[in-house]
């Protein structure tokens, strides 16, 4: 049973992992800076020459799922950007747990709307600080542990139906400021780039529902316990490769 | 190089951070998964014990009964299996999950035991309900000890072949047993086993118990009880019936080493009946000519067979009266009237005014105008023995003797008449519908509210199983009377104990399991005795003790 549990944590922070390292075809493209305002306005400036408001469409992939976002340029080191991701994730049978025979599926959820800032602060190193917030519209991750074989306790023998099942929910469903950093340059020079993001989310502290059936009603008392333990279960990491077209 | 460095510290310090944050504790400390283990229905304990309490002879650590009648097939331990073996005194039975009593419906079964030393046991169970549990006491009538107001006889006499010669037995009066009887079996009776054959022993052994109707102490060992389930009367096949007892016979013989069930010949039973007893069909005392019916047991079925009538006549050798019948076979022989219920029900309420939220366990019971016990409480239509009673209790009495007057008595010690604490008026039982009883017992000791949770602990797996048992509770150095039995229902049950006292607890689940502590305001440890531990927590806001007891349990 804890397995069950801390995988579809684990199926949270890490649902589509292995992102991230990838090349900045912009920063082979090197553009001459400003000589008055290079350490600060690298690309010019608002009002100054060589300076003007980019626009990229960004389609990602990471542990916030899979989305889009749209990326404006206020000033030369300072973006935002406003999207959404979605990461619906089904995971049968990944797992079996000690205490019943049974089938395990797991199951994440997480739909969320977003603002971040992006501010580069060595300039045309690429890398950048990202601050912000996103509204976790769903965020629900849910182990359903339904048994599939008899039990015995003593002499006296539950069936898988006797035994019921037992449904594990937990929602982070609210609004999750967010710090992280990214790599590489925004804004391709041509029409396409990569780049790559790492941050963390601080999601709201999660609720948790059991339901269970049959034998395992009982289980429905654990929940507070549940709710306490995952209390601390907030940081929800970003790793993300970000696909940018130029508009 | 100084931008990388730091790029790969930011990088380092967010993973750290998120791992540390959401790693600090596991979701499932302090977790264990619970399974209610309440597949069975209809929980029946069944609890052996002698039928005279001040016989200092324990009943046999362990014994195995029969499970007989038209739906033993039903019927399964409470803890599973069906092996049904008796563990210091008692039997915990359950129906299996597609059982489906109900008053329409009953589950019906016949307990029988044949226990060294003692008279067979027999009672058929009725059960109606598929959820409330029921609790029964059988007693067993120790043949070196029966209980007051029976009588014993253990005689051996020749035999020719299993050929016997004029034999006479005769039970005399002993104690409050008034009552005295004689059986005369002819010269030349063969001996014959339960399948008609001749048994070719040397000596034959008589062992007769005689029920007198004068105390409680001998109509609580009644077999079967006095609302018989399964009644065959001149063929017909009857199920809701009830008896009012002028007393009753059980005998048993052995040609050599083995039991003899027929005669050749009939013999002879005199039985004589006890002076106060009353005639339920003329509500005045039995006079010489009544005529009352005859009735046989098959005791390892449960089964009453209608005889024939005896008619009432003076006894040749005291004041009683007695009547004379004749047995072709062995087993239990009865004199009783008969009838069918009222068909009406009686609705008791219970009313104790002093102190506030006092639960005693007391004996009510049913008897006629001269007091003769007709049956306790009912939970079912089996009949209770000792019942918690409190404050505006209502219970329905839903078999009731079609006789004219009877009432309710409450005693604090089952059996003892001299514990007698509230009683009704007479009344009419099947017209009455609802009668008030108002018990006004002594100060009782200081008492504290205990909830028990009771589980199995799973030796393989993080897993406890919330079990549906008895919880048996006795106070150390107490009088007899002194315990409680309570049934626990997916590991859950609520009573009150004396505060401060020290009990032993014990339940069996599969095995026998027992602890010892004190139910008092203090947090107390219960060590394992025998297998069963935990411990007790006060809670002063409820002014209620939770004790959680555990014992180990092999899971698969």
């Amino acid at each position: 049973m804890k397995k069950v549990v801390l995988l579809f944590l684990i199926g949270i922070a890490f649902n589509a992992k292995a992102q991230d390292i990838t090349q900045n075809f912009a920063a082979a493209q090197q553009q001459p800076l400003m000589a008055s305002h290079s350490a600060i306005y690298p690309q010019g400036a608002p009002g100054l020459p060589g300076f003007k408001h980019r626009v990229e469409l960004t389609v990602f992939a990471g542990t916030q799922g899979l989305g889009g976002d749209i990326r404006y340029g206020f000033l030369p080191r300072l973006t935002a950007r406003i999207g959404a991701g979605v990461t619906p994730v089904n995971l049968p049978n990944l797992v079996q747990v000690n205490e019943f025979n049974s089938q395990v599926s797991l199951n994440v959820n997480f739909t969320n709307v977003h603002l971040i800032a992006d501010f580069q602060p060595f300039g045309g190193s690429g890398l950048r600080l990202a601050f912000g917030a996103g509204y976790f519209i769903k965020g629900d991750a849910t182990g359903t542990v339904t048994p599939d074989e008899a039990a015995k306790y003593g002499n006296i023998t539950l069936t898988a139906e006797q035994l019921g099942n037992m449904t594990i929910t937990s929602s982070w469903q609210g609004v999750a400021p967010y710090l992280g950093l990214g790599f590489f340059r925004t804004f391709p020079r041509l029409f396409f780039n990569i780049t790559a993001d790492l941050g963390t989310y601080y999601l709201p502290a999660p609720q948790t529902t059991i339901i269970a059936t049959g034998a395992l009603q009982p289980n429905e008392a654990n929940n507070d316990q549940l709710q306490q333990n995952l209390s601390a279960y907030r940081w929800l990491p970003v790793i993300q490769l970000n696909f940018n077209f130029k508009l | 190089m100084k931008p990388n460095y730091s790029i790969f510290k930011l990088t380092v310090f967010f993973i750290l951070v998120a791992l540390l944050f959401n790693n600090c504790k596991k979701p499932t400390d302090g977790i264990t998964w619970t399974v209610d283990a309440s597949v069975f229905k209809s929980p029946v304990l069944i609890q052996f014990e002698n039928a005279n309490s001040k016989s200092t002879t324990a009943l046999p650590a362990s014994f195995t009964v029969q499970i007989t009648g038209q739906n033993a097939d039903q019927v399964i331990m409470a803890a599973g299996g069906t092996d049904f073996t008796v563990m210091n005194g008692f039997l915990p039975l359950a129906l299996v999950s597609t059982a489906k009593p109900s008053a329409s419906n009953p589950v019906i079964f016949n307990v029988y035991a044949s226990i060294p030393g003692f008279a067979p046991v027999s009672q058929t169970f009725s059960v109606t309900n598929d959820t409330l549990p029921v609790s029964h006491v059988l007693f067993a009538v120790e043949y070196a000890s029966p209980p007051d107001g029976t009588s014993y006889t253990d005689q051996h006499d020749g035999l020719t072949n299993g050929v016997s010669g004029a034999v006479t037995i005769s039970n005399p009066t002993v104690g409050s047993m008034t009552e005295t009887s004689v059986i005369t079996i002819p010269s030349g009776t063969q001996m014959l086993d339960g399948s008609g054959n001749l048994i070719p022993a040397s000596d034959l052994e008589s062992k007769v118990i005689h029920f007198g109707t004068g105390t409680q102490g001998s109509l609580l060992s009644f077999p079967g009880g006095f609302n018989p389930v399964d009644v065959s009367y001149n063929g017909q096949a009857l199920h809701n019936v009830t008896f009012k007892t002028g007393g009753f016979l059980s005998i048993n013989m052995v040609a050599g080493s083995t039991p003899v069930k027929n005669f050749s010949k009939p013999i002879t039973v005199t039985s004589e009946l006890n002076s106060s007893l009353i005639n339920p069909l003329t509500n005045q005392p039995v006079q010489i000519g009544d005529s009352i019916p005859i009735w046989s047991m098959n005791e390892q079925t449960g089964q009453w067979k209608f005889e024939g009538n005896a008619a009432v006549a003076q006894s040749l050798t005291s004041t009683n009266k007695a009547v004379s019948f004749q047995a072709s076979h062995l087993s239990c022989w009865n004199i009783d009237w008969w009838g069918t219920p009222c068909g009406s029900t009686l609705t008791v309420r219970v009313h104790i005014p002093s102190p506030a939220g006092f639960r005693p366990q007391y004996e009510m019971v049913l008897v006629d105008a001269n007091e003769q016990y007709l049956g306790g409480l009912y939970t079912d239509n089996t009949w209770g023995t000792v019942e918690t009673l409190y404050d505006g209790m209502v219970t329905v009495i839903p078999t009731l003797p079609n006789i004219g007057k009877v009432k309710l008595i409450v005693y604090t010690r089952r059996g003892d008449p001299t514990s007698k604490i509230a009683e009704t008026a007479l009344f009419a039982p099947c017209t009455q519908g609802t009668i008030d009883i108002t018990i006004n017992p002594p100060a009782p000791p200081q008492l504290v509210n205990v909830h028990l949770n009771v589980h199995g602990t799973c030796t393989n797996k993080n897993v406890i199983v919330n079990v549906t048992t008895w919880v048996y509770l006795y106070k150390l150095n107490a009088a007899w009377w002194d315990w409680i039995i309570v049934p626990v229902v997916n590991g859950q049950a609520d009573l009150q104990l004396e505060q401060g006292a020290k009990y032993f607890v014990v339940t069996y689940y599969g095995g026998w399991y027992v602890t010892e502590g004190t139910f008092d305001k203090n947090n107390t440890n219960f060590p394992a005795q025998n297998g069963l531990q935990g411990t007790a927590t006060y809670n002063a806001a409820t002014n209620q003790v939770t004790a959680d007891l555990g014992f180990n349990l092999t899971c698969q």
